[in-house]
């Protein structure tokens, strides 16, 4: 990687952690402003679409370090998910109603979702 | 110096395991071969095998959960590509994903408590078809039980990615747009992933119905959730 190329590499990685802090910070303003009614991040992730739309900010100002963090999204949620070990006992009480719950569910939400679009398409 | 120590080393055994694992997926393609599955039961077993509370281990885990938030921040990107690339359909497509929210919602909800769950569980279970950063953040909101949100966030996905396809054929979803909305409303990230396979087409309806589904969850749970408690019980 030549000199020039490498600095294009960081400074597309320093903006894409400045312009997501600030949408996060925004978010999390709107979040405070509405008494907790509105999820700081969400706010956040509209904010960043709508700057995207409006042209206001790039998308290579900000693809960089948002890919980054989407592909390590997975990784980032484990440590919550060990948290199980502290409520081993609320799982193993409950783990037949969490399946079926699950797996009952999913099959009605997707069935739903599936047939109203189709459903819409057919008609226009 | 050792107060700094032991969380680095929880943080960096964290990246390790789920490297490895990501390792493993790609070494044999299976679905049930889940990277994050297979990092949550090897943390799992280690830190109850070595008797190690979740707070000492959690004090290196939460410097990975804190960049939960931005991550969903960060998911604004992709919104604005799909948004820019399927803008006619942009009503339907909210149409649809608004409604079959609202009933994933209360399905899963009432669901829940007819199979004998109780309320804390009920209401951790709620945003279980919610891409997962953001059904943890619902459920801490409504104080259920983040961890036990997160696991039927897997659970979920898991199903969409190995039987999704073959119960979409099933139940006669057989446009591709229509496939993609109902793969990424009911099963998030996990599923897109899995119907990206497919086809393209399906591919951006399912990401962008999860990205929809999440923010309209995250909206509308905190309200609606208890309102269903109170009137189930």
């Amino acid at each position: 990687m030549t000199f020039p190329s490498l600095c294009r590499h960081i400074a597309s990685y320093v903006s894409s952690v400045l312009i997501l802090l600030l949408c996060l910070f925004v978010g999390q303003l709107a979040a405070k402003y509405s008494g907790g009614v509105l999820p700081g991040s969400i706010v956040g992730m509209i904010f960043l679409a709508l700057l995207l739309s409006l042209g206001l900010v790039k998308l290579h100002w900000v693809e960089a370090g948002a890919n980054f963090l989407i592909r390590w999204m997975a990784l980032l949620f484990v440590p919550i998910g060990v948290g199980l070990i502290d409520n081993l006992e609320l799982l193993a009480n409950s783990l037949v109603a969490i399946l079926l719950t699950c797996l009952l569910g999913t099959v009605l939400i997707m069935a739903l979702a599936g047939w109203l679009f189709q459903a819409l398409e057919r008609r226009q | 110096m050792s107060d700094l120590m032991m969380p680095l080393f929880y943080f960096l055994l964290t990246i390790l395991v789920y490297l490895a694992a990501v390792h493993l997926q790609r070494r044999i393609e299976h679905p049930l071969l889940n990277p994050v599955l297979i990092t949550l039961l090897v943390l799992v077993c280690l830190l109850l095998g070595l008797g190690i509370p979740y707070v000492d281990y959690q004090a290196g885990g939460h410097w990975l959960s804190d960049l939960l938030a931005p991550s969903v921040v960060a998911l604004g990107v992709p919104l604005y590509k799909q948004i820019k690339q399927i803008k006619r359909e942009l009503p339907g497509v909210l149409l649809v994903v608004a409604l079959a929210t609202i009933f994933a919602l209360t399905s899963t909800v009432v669901l829940a408590i007819l199979v004998g769950a109780e309320a804390e569980i009920a209401i951790s279970l709620a945003p279980k078809s919610v891409t997962t950063p953001i059904a943890v953040m619902i459920v801490e909101q409504m104080q259920g039980e983040p961890s036990l949100g997160a696991l039927a966030v897997i659970v979920t996905g898991l199903l969409g990615a190995i039987a999704g396809i073959p119960l979409l054929n099933l139940m006669g979803i057989r446009e591709p747009k229509s496939r993609g909305i109902a793969m990424g409303t009911a099963c998030h990230a996990l599923g897109t992933a899995r119907i990206v396979q497919e086809g393209g087409e399906q591919g951006a309806y399912s990401a962008l119905a999860l990205v929809l589904s999440a923010t309209i969850s995250a909206i509308l749970a905190p309200i609606l959730v208890p309102l269903i408690l109170q009137w189930i019980i």
